[in-house]
């Protein structure tokens, strides 16, 4: 669901963020505008609730740390795709490490993770390419999410994770394939 | 710029199968009211970092300032700089007391002879017996070395003068 404030201009945010009697207002705005799109990107990296809540507030925080060192090379938006997804994959790793269980209970935990969701109310379809979604590398899995669900063009990709176009042309390429394979598998 | 199309059509080439899936936001919800609070509750989380994270509460007793004080300097940011501070100035003792060693050495040897004599002369009863015996017969030697006679048979004169004449005849 989208609210009104998504139609005001990143130039007008930007302008309010540029003094600081306006910069709370231009904040505020930035957060309304965009916590939505950065909300879901990150949930489909971590998957929890309670996990893509405490990224996505360290995301906007570490935001509102560094905006004025944002020099508008790129958009606002990839910009802020790109904290968000710094973040995001800097809590995967602190997962990572904190995990002993091997590959096949990693899968299963995932599994019973999105059971317990409370937030979760996929179907079988959506529980089975959640789980084809976490076989893939994160790497693979950020492609194919920012180009399947943000449906994001190769070159704002590009900006976000500074790899090349054909690089990333190639990670969507397997990352469907491997998806499809599992998912007639079952 | 490529738009929804073109994406779209790009997953029906290389996935039919997937491509026919319905799309969600990956079966995910949020709590209800979720996006209207977050705001806030990220511009609590600023405001709170930005606040020190230590107060001190007006207090009248001297000793719960002192203490409060003491607490304060041991928050590691302090407590640093405190660490700091003490290896300086141990240091700087350490340092100093070596000059001092000099120094006093350098003092010692400008002092006369004279100097040193009329010294011990006036606190005699605080030497050693032993070290003053040795000091005593370095003079001594040093002045018999001074007051011996120029040739050995001035010493044997001396002691034949000292001989009777009945000792002499016995040692002929």
């Amino acid at each position: 669901m989208e609210t009104p404030l998504t139609n005001i201009s990143d130039d007008h945010i930007l302008g309010l963020l540029n003094q600081s009697n306006t910069f709370e207002k231009g904040f505020r705005m930035l957060m309304q505008k965009y916590q939505e799109k950065l909300y879901w990107h990150i949930r489909r990296m971590v998957m929890d609730h309670d996990d893509a809540n405490d990224v996505i507030q360290n995301c906007f925080i570490k935001v509102y740390k560094s905006i004025h060192r944002f020099e508008r090379k790129s958009k606002l938006y990839t910009w802020l795709y790109r904290i968000a997804t710094n973040e995001a994959i800097t809590h995967l790793n602190k997962q990572k490490k904190k995990a002993t269980a091997s590959i096949d209970d990693e899968e299963s935990g995932i599994s019973h993770r999105l059971e317990a969701d409370a937030y979760f109310d996929g179907d079988e379809a959506q529980r089975q390419l959640q789980k084809a979604l976490n076989t893939l590398p994160d790497k693979q899995r950020l492609v194919f999410n920012l180009r399947y669900f943000d449906e994001m063009s190769y070159k704002e990709m590009a900006e976000v994770l500074d790899t090349s176009v054909g690089a990333l042309k190639a990670s969507y390429h397997h990352a469907v394939k491997k998806i499809e394979q599992y998912l007639r598998a079952l | 710029m490529e738009n929804k199309d073109e994406i779209r059509k790009e997953l029906e080439e290389l996935s039919p199968f997937l491509s026919k899936m319905e799309k969600k936001k990956g079966g995910f919800e949020v709590p209800a009211n979720y996006f209207k609070q977050l705001p806030d509750l990220i511009m609590d989380r600023i405001q709170e970092e930005e606040t020190p994270s230590y107060s001190v509460a007006p207090t009248t007793n001297w000793l719960d300032q002192i203490i409060e004080r003491i607490q304060l300097l041991l928050q590691p940011q302090y407590a640093m700089a405190l660490a700091s501070v003490a290896i300086l100035i141990v240091a700087s003792i350490f340092f100093f007391g070596q000059n001092d060693n000099l120094t006093n050495a350098t003092t010692l040897a400008e002092v006369s002879d004279d100097e040193i004599s009329s010294y011990v002369m006036n606190n005699v009863e605080e030497f050693e017996m032993d070290l003053l015996m040795e000091v005593m017969d370095e003079e001594v030697l040093e002045a018999e070395t001074e007051n011996e006679p120029s040739g050995d048979e001035n010493y044997l004169d001396d002691i034949i003068d000292d001989l009777s004449d009945e000792e002499l005849e016995e040692l002929m």
